[in-house]
C-alpha cells in the first residue's frame, strides 16, 4: 500500500493513484486512437487486444514467470506479426483489409487459447482480469524508487506515453501526412507507409501496456471514442488531439467517482462514461451534433415558408396589375394560396424585417426592399423552369413543382450562370416575365 | 553507352492487381521536358501506370529510372497530384495545412516549415486563386477548389517531374482553366508533366505528346502523329481476350510456384 503524497487520506491516496495511472494509459490511448479513427482502423486495437494472447503464453512458458518485460516483448511481437500478416494477405491474397486483419487475430487469438489449455497447469490467466484488467490493484502493486513506493504500472504507462508524445513531436508532419494521404507521402519521399507501420506498432504497445492495467474492453473504448467524440467538435488536427486527452482525463476520473460510490468496476464505469461523453458530443457538438442540425433545418423551413409568402405577394401583384386596392392580398388570399405551407409567424417576421407592411384593412403589400428580394426568388423560380424546360423536356406541368424548390436554394451566382447558358431568356415556359438582373 | 541519361525511363513494367494483370511490357523513355497526356478507357492501367512508375504498386517485372536513378533515390524532386478520391476529405484539416505538406518533403526530418514554407504556401494558394479559402476545412469546398488545392500542394513542392493522376476529373470550367495555365507555366519552366486524362480534345489543344493506353501501350508521341484515328480505334475498341487468359496463367504460376 502506497504511504505518500502525505497530504491525502490512505482511501483518497488509492484514488489519487488509481486515477493518475488510468490516465496516463487512457490518454495514450487517445492520443493513438484519433489517428485510428481518422483512417477508419477503429477495430485495430480490439483485433491487437485479442491477437497478442499466445505472445503472452509464450512468454510465460518461456521464462516461467509473469514478469513484466518478457510478456511485454512476447506480445509486442504479436501485436507486430498481426500488422504484418495482414498486410502480407491484403497485397498478396485475394481478400479486403478488414477480413485480412479478421482472419489473422482471430487465428491468433484461437492459437493463445489453445496454449493456455494445453500448458493449463502452469498457466492461469484469469479472465476477468482481461476484460476489465486490474486497475484497482495498481496502488498495491508497487516498487521502490528513489526511497519512495511507487505503482509499479506508473512506470510502463508513463514509458508508453512519453514515447508517444515524443513521435508525435519528431514526426508531426510526416505523421500529419502519411494518415491524411499515404500514397501521396510515399511518393514523395516522406515514407508514408514507413510512417503508417510506426502507428500501428504504438498502438500494439499501447495495447499491451495498458490491457494488464485497464483490460481489453476499455483499451478499445478509450482507443476509439475520445478521437470520435472530438472529431465531432473540432475541425483541427491538433484540437482533436488535444480534445480527445482531456476527455479520456475526465472519463477516467468521473468513471472512477461514480464505481467508488456504487462499489463496481472502475475500468467498466470509465468506458460507460466515456459512451456518455460520445452522446454529449454528437448531442451538442456546434457543428455536426443533432441539436445544431435541427436548428440549421427549422431555420431552413423558416427561411423558405417567408420566402414563399413574398413570392405569393409579388405574383399576386403582377396578376392583379391596375386593380387598386385589390393589387393587395389579404391574410385569407394567402392563406388559400400556401396552403398547408402557410405559418402565421411568416408574415411577422416578414414585416419586422421591413419587408412586407400591412394596412388597416390586413391589405398586405411588399416594401421596396420586400419587392426586391422577392424578385430574386422569383427571378430563380423562372430561369430554373426556363432550365428545366430546355435540358431535361419535362412535360410543362411538372415544372412547377421543383422550381418551387429549387428557388430558394440558388444563389446570385447560380442565378447569373442559369441566365447565361439559357442565353438571356426574358420569359419563363408559361411565357411569364423573368425579373432580370439581381437587384440589391 | 554513351547517350545522356532520359529524365524518364520505364522499362519493359509489367503489372498485376490480386490476380488480374493492369498492364503489359509497358516501355517507354522522355528525353525531354513536356506535358504528356495519359489516355485511355476506363480501366485501362492509367492510375496503375503512375502508380508503378512511383512504386506505389509492385510491379511484376520491369524496371524505372528518373532521371537516371531507381525512384527510391529521387523522390524528392517528384511532384505527385493524386486522384480526387483518394484521401478523405472529412478529415480535419485546412486548406492552408494541405499545402503546406507540399513543403514537407524538402524540409527534412524534425525541421519544422518556417516563414520561407509559409509564403510558398501563400504564393501557390494565390497560383490557383484558393487564397481566400486558407482557413477552411477541406470538406467545405466544392469539387473543382478541392482539386485546385491539391495542384497547389504540388506545386509548393518545387519538383522536377509532376505526375498528376485524372486533375480535371468533376471540375468547373473556372478550375479547367486554372489547372491548365499552371500545368503550362510549370512546362516553360522545363518541367516534366504527366497526366492521366480522359478528354481528348484539351489533350488535343493543350499537349505536347500523347500516351494511348489499354493495359499496353498503344502508341506514343507527338500529339499530331499519335492522335490518329487508327490509333484510337487500337486504344478504345480492341479488347484481346488472350491478354486475360495469359494473364491469368502468370499470375498463377509466378505466384503459385
Amino acid at each position: 500500500m502506497l504511504d505518500w503524497p502525505a497530504f491525502l487520506e490512505p482511501t483518497l491516496r488509492l484514488a489519487f493513484w488509481t486515477i493518475l495511472v488510468g490516465t496516463i494509459a487512457n490518454v495514450t490511448c487517445a492520443i493513438l486512437g484519433c489517428f485510428l479513427v481518422l483512417r477508419r482502423m477503429s477495430m485495430l486495437g480490439d483485433a491487437l487486444s485479442h491477437a497478442v494472447l499466445p505472445g503472452l503464453v509464450i512468454a510465460f512458458i518461456v521464462t516461467g514467470s509473469t514478469s513484466s518485460v518478457p510478456m511485454f516483448l512476447g506480445a509486442t511481437l504479436f501485436a507486430m506479426l498481426t500488422a504484418g500478416l495482414t498486410r502480407l494477405l491484403t497485397t498478396h491474397g485475394q481478400a479486403s483489409e478488414e477480413s485480412s486483419l479478421g482472419i489473422v487475430f482471430t487465428s491468433f487469438f484461437a492459437l493463445g487459447i489453445l496454449l493456455v489449455q494445453i500448458f493449463a497447469e502452469k498457466v492461469h490467466i484469469d479472465r476477468d482480469a482481461v476484460l476489465e484488467g486490474a486497475i484497482e490493484y495498481v496502488a498495491l502493486d508497487t516498487v521502490p524508487f528513489l526511497g519512495l513506493m511507487w505503482p509499479a504500472a506508473l512506470w510502463t504507462t508513463l514509458f508508453v506515453l512519453i514515447t508517444v508524445i515524443g513521435w508525435l513531436t519528431l514526426f508531426w508532419k510526416e505523421i500529419k501526412t502519411a494518415v491524411f494521404d499515404t500514397d501521396y507521402a510515399a511518393a514523395i519521399g516522406l515514407y508514408g507507409y514507413t510512417m503508417l507501420a510506426t502507428l500501428i506498432v504504438l498502438v500494439a504497445v499501447c495495447v499491451v501496456a495498458s490491457f494488464k492495467i485497464v483490460g481489453s474492453i476499455l483499451v478499445v473504448a478509450m482507443l476509439i471514442v475520445p478521437g470520435a467524440s472530438a472529431q465531432l467538435l473540432t475541425q483541427r488536427l491538433r484540437n482533436m488531439i488535444l480534445i480527445s486527452c482531456l476527455f479520456a482525463a475526465m472519463s477516467t476520473a468521473i468513471g472512477y467517482a461514480i464505481a467508488w460510490q456504487l462499489n463496481t468496476s472502475a475500468a467498466g464505469m470509465m468506458a460507460v462514461v466515456s459512451g456518455l461523453g460520445y452522446v454529449l458530443a454528437i448531442t451538442f457538438s456546434p457543428s455536426q451534433g443533432l441539436i445544431a442540425i435541427k436548428l440549421r433545418r427549422l431555420r431552413l423551413q423558416q427561411r423558405i415558408h417567408a420566402e414563399d409568402v413574398l413570392g405569393i405577394l409579388y405574383r399576386w401583384e403582377e396578376s392583379h396589375k391596375g386593380q387598386g386596392l385589390r393589387r393587395y392580398p389579404q391574410l385569407q388570399d394567402i392563406h388559400e394560396i400556401a396552403g398547408d405551407d402557410f405559418r402565421h409567424s411568416s408574415l411577422g417576421q416578414l414585416s419586422k424585417v421591413g419587408l412586407i407592411d400591412v394596412d388597416r384593412e390586413s391589405r398586405y403589400s411588399l416594401t421596396d426592399k420586400g419587392r426586391a428580394a422577392a424578385e430574386r426568388i422569383v427571378r430563380g423560380h423562372r430561369l430554373w423552369e426556363s432550365f428545366l424546360d430546355t435540358e431535361f423536356q419535362l412535360p410543362e406541368d411538372h415544372l412547377h413543382d421543383a422550381a418551387h424548390l429549387m428557388e430558394h436554394y440558388l444563389d446570385q451566382e447560380s442565378r447569373e450562370q442559369i441566365e447565361r447558358d439559357l442565353g438571356s431568356p426574358e420569359a419563363d415556359p408559361h411565357g411569364r416575365s423573368i425579373p432580370p438582373q439581381d437587384s440589391n | 553507352m554513351n547517350k545522356p541519361a532520359a529524365i524518364l525511363d520505364v522499362h519493359d513494367l509489367t503489372v498485376a492487381y490480386r490476380h488480374r494483370p493492369v498492364l503489359w511490357n509497358i516501355d517507354f523513355e522522355i528525353d525531354s521536358p513536356q506535358l504528356l497526356g495519359i489516355v485511355g478507357p476506363n480501366g485501362a492501367g492509367k492510375s496503375t501506370l503512375l502508380k508503378a512508375i512511383l512504386d506505389l504498386v509492385q510491379p511484376l517485372s520491369g524496371n524505372v529510372s528518373l532521371f537516371g536513378q531507381p525512384i527510391e533515390k529521387v523522390r524528392k524532386r517528384i511532384g505527385y497530384v493524386p486522384q480526387r478520391e483518394s484521401v478523405d476529405w472529412d478529415f480535419p484539416i485546412t486548406v492552408r495545412e494541405v499545402v503546406l505538406m507540399g513543403t514537407y518533403a524538402k524540409l527534412g526530418w524534425f525541421r519544422r516549415p518556417g516563414k520561407a514554407q509559409q509564403e510558398l504556401t501563400d504564393r501557390c494558394l494565390q497560383d490557383v486563386g484558393m487564397q481566400d479559402y486558407a482557413n477552411r476545412q477541406i470538406g467545405r469546398l466544392s469539387g473543382g477548389q478541392q482539386q485546385r488545392v491539391f495542384l497547389a500542394r504540388a506545386l509548393a513542392q518545387d519538383a522536377d517531374v509532376y505526375f498528376l493522376d485524372e486533375p480535371f476529373a468533376g471540375v468547373d470550367a473556372a478550375t479547367e482553366d486554372i489547372v491548365l495555365g499552371v500545368l503550362r507555366g510549370l512546362k516553360e519552366r522545363g518541367k516534366l508533366l504527366i497526366v492521366v486524362h480522359h478528354d481528348l480534345l484539351t489533350v488535343k489543344r493543350s499537349f505536347d505528346s500523347v500516351l494511348l493506353l489499354n493495359g499496353r501501350l498503344i502508341a506514343w508521341g507527338p500529339v499530331e502523329e499519335t492522335l490518329t484515328p487508327e490509333n484510337l480505334k487500337r486504344t478504345y475498341g480492341g479488347h484481346l481476350p488472350i491478354l486475360d487468359e495469359l494473364g491469368t496463367a502468370v499470375v498463377n504460376q509466378s505466384t503459385a510456384g
